[in-house]
């Protein structure tokens, strides 16, 4: 039964048939040889509409809502000089700076993508402008944005939350310092980069009150963060609510303070936003029948058991699973991943004792720095996109930058307090 | 005539910008009227979840149309050209087949919610089935999208080639 299942979900994924139907149609050859009915095919049908007749996944559209309209509203200027103002100064320093912009735009939208596409188009050319190599300038943008979904708000993470029934909150708290602990490693990686390559680095504009004031000039982008997670730890919404208040606050401040959005933009953005969340609607609307039957014929028990007996470590199992998930995310979406790995996952790492808050931020992590390996990096193409250097420059660039995120996780891994602080702070788990 | 066909063509954003707009609009008055004149609406949230599944199943069908729906591109590296094309014929029309097959059970879905005439708890007024009648359009769209993009250019394409 098992290897009907999965045998025939591999065979149609390699088809190149969309992932929904692909779960669907294996699910539906299963009930046709095994319970022999229709009641069962219209519980698969059924579960493609009502997955969507959630409260807490509604966040999705609406955490990408507040990321389509604040890129439409020509805010990533100032964004960017904030990444400047503290670390233009150093070698590499415009370098840095993309990395640090990249972080503070993950704290504004939830996906890899998008900030590729809205920092790259400024960053790059300005990189190219101060002599940087093209293919390492797209590189550079494309890593840093794997922090993207690791910083708070985070689709993927809400996903997570959803299918492993944990708590967003402490998912979105578990990410702050290890989505600072990337980039720091990405600053490190391109500082000796940039020394090597004497890409150098600008004298600063002035002192402290110089930098406030440039801080004070992006005070509404650097405001929604405070105002989304404020609002959600300071227990006045929940993600969904916070998420509506951030596309309100988008809304009026692309439209009334810096004057870009119009009617026709706002439409765009909506739209945008409404399609990338059906993208992964219909993945989990597709996977939820697919993740009931597993549970039914107990596959998830019957996996722990079989890795148990292989070894009883628990730094060997998580080793063995992240090295599945990385290869795993080289040709499957992140959305796609968690949905199809967490169910059979979940269980074997909460056996081995860790908490599933560390295994759903250490498998965001994972699965964004796939975004950034070949052969299926979307934010490799998008950047390439963007800076137009040949595709094969690209990858002997962003290596090095691959392995300072993989040195990033292999600490979280050493000290898994990096992830657990803030949510123990915050009372979220015990 | 012209009109027509361009409203068709971009029916789904029209749909998804209207429902985006609704449902900004009754989840902030719901949160502001919570917190500060300490009222919230009964139906606020259920209505909003019933757009979200109209939302979602209109996206599906603007997916196809833009040949966005995630799938595994793998064969596509290492395939010779000529059976790209005969991967991504045989895998459309698999699509545009198997979601007019769930579109299918989604009608008598919708049938059945329609005889047993079941309204929704916080929303008395509201028969159920008009949220699963969302995978109605979704799965139809689905697969008229397919054949629009996918399927008919790839056959004209053949022909002109014959020719």
């Amino acid at each position: 039964m098992i290897w009907i299942l999965v045998g025939s979900l591999f065979f149609c994924m390699l088809l190149s048939i969309p992932i929904a139907l692909a779960l669907a149609s294996s699910c539906a050859l299963v009930f046709m040889i095994t319970y022999g009915g229709t009641q069962m095919m219209h519980l698969l049908a059924q579960a493609m509409i009502t997955t969507s007749d959630s409260f807490p996944l509604m966040a999705i559209p609406f955490f990408m809502l507040v990321g389509t309209l604040m890129s439409r509203s020509g805010l990533a200027k100032e964004i960017i000089g904030v990444g400047d103002a503290f670390t233009g100064e150093i070698a590499g320093g415009l370098g840095a700076s993309t990395v640090v912009a990249c972080m503070i735009f993950a704290a504004i939208s939830g996906s890899g993508p998008a900030v590729v596409a809205a920092l790259g188009v400024i960053l790059v050319p300005a990189m190219e402008e101060r002599k940087y190599d093209t293919a390492y300038a797209g590189s550079l943008v494309a890593a840093g944005a794997t922090i993207g979904p690791v910083i708070p708000p985070s689709i993927p993470m809400i996903v997570y939350g959803v299918v492993g029934g944990t708590s967003v909150v402490a998912m979105f708290a578990g990410g702050i310092l290890p989505g600072i602990l990337m980039g720091t490693c990405l600053v490190t990686v391109n500082y000796f980069v940039s020394k090597k390559r004497g890409y150098l680095g600008k004298k600063r504009g002035g002192g402290f009150s110089w930098i406030c004031k440039v801080c004070w000039q992006a005070k509404w982008a650097l405001a929604l963060p405070i105002l989304i997670l404020g609002g959600i730890y300071g227990g006045v919404f929940t993600p969904t609510e916070a998420a509506v208040i951030g596309s309100v606050y988008a809304l009026v401040v692309g439209t009334f303070i810096y004057k870009q959005l119009t009617i026709k933009k706002i439409s765009a953005a909506m739209v945008e936003a409404a399609l990338l969340s059906s993208l992964s609607m219909f993945v989990l609307g597709g996977a939820s029948t697919f993740g009931r039957l597993l549970t039914m014929e107990r596959i998830p028990q019957q996996l722990a058991e079989a890795m148990l007996s292989l070894t009883q470590s628990p730094v060997l199992i998580m080793a063995l699973i992240i090295g599945f998930l990385f290869i795993s995310g080289m040709f499957i979406d992140t959305i796609s991943n968690i949905v199809l790995f967490t169910p059979l996952f979940l269980p074997i790492v909460e056996k081995v004792g860790y908490h599933p808050v560390f295994f759903g931020v250490i498998m965001t992590i994972i699965l964004c720095i796939g975004m950034v390996t070949p052969p299926v990096g979307v934010n490799l193409y998008v950047a390439q996109g963007v800076c137009r250097a040949p595709f094969a420059n690209m990858i002997r660039e962003v290596l090095p930058l691959i392995l300072a995120l993989m040195a990033g996780v292999v600490l979280i891994l050493i000290f898994p307090g990096i992830v657990m602080f803030i949510p123990k702070v915050l009372g979220l788990v015990h | 005539m012209k009109k027509i066909s361009y409203i068709l063509n971009h029916l789904e954003e029209y749909i998804l910008a209207f429902l985006m707009t609704i449902m900004v609009t009754v989840l902030a008055v719901q949160v502001f009227s919570r917190y500060v004149l300490s009222f919230s609406f009964s139906w606020a949230e259920q209505f909003a979840r019933i757009c979200f599944v109209w939302l979602t199943m209109v996206g599906i069908s603007l997916a196809a149309r833009e040949k966005m729906h995630l799938k595994i591109e793998l064969l596509q590296n290492i395939l010779p050209p000529k059976w790209i094309s005969k991967v991504n014929f045989f895998s459309s029309i698999y699509t545009a087949v198997f979601s007019l097959f769930l579109g299918y059970l989604i009608i008598k879905i919708v049938y059945m919610q329609f005889a047993l005439s079941q309204t929704f708890a916080s929303i008395t007024w509201l028969p159920v089935w008009v949220m699963y009648a969302a995978g109605i359009f979704g799965m139809f769209g689905l697969a008229i999208r397919t054949f629009q993009v996918s399927i008919f250019p790839l056959i004209s394409q053949k022909r002109s080639i014959k020719q």
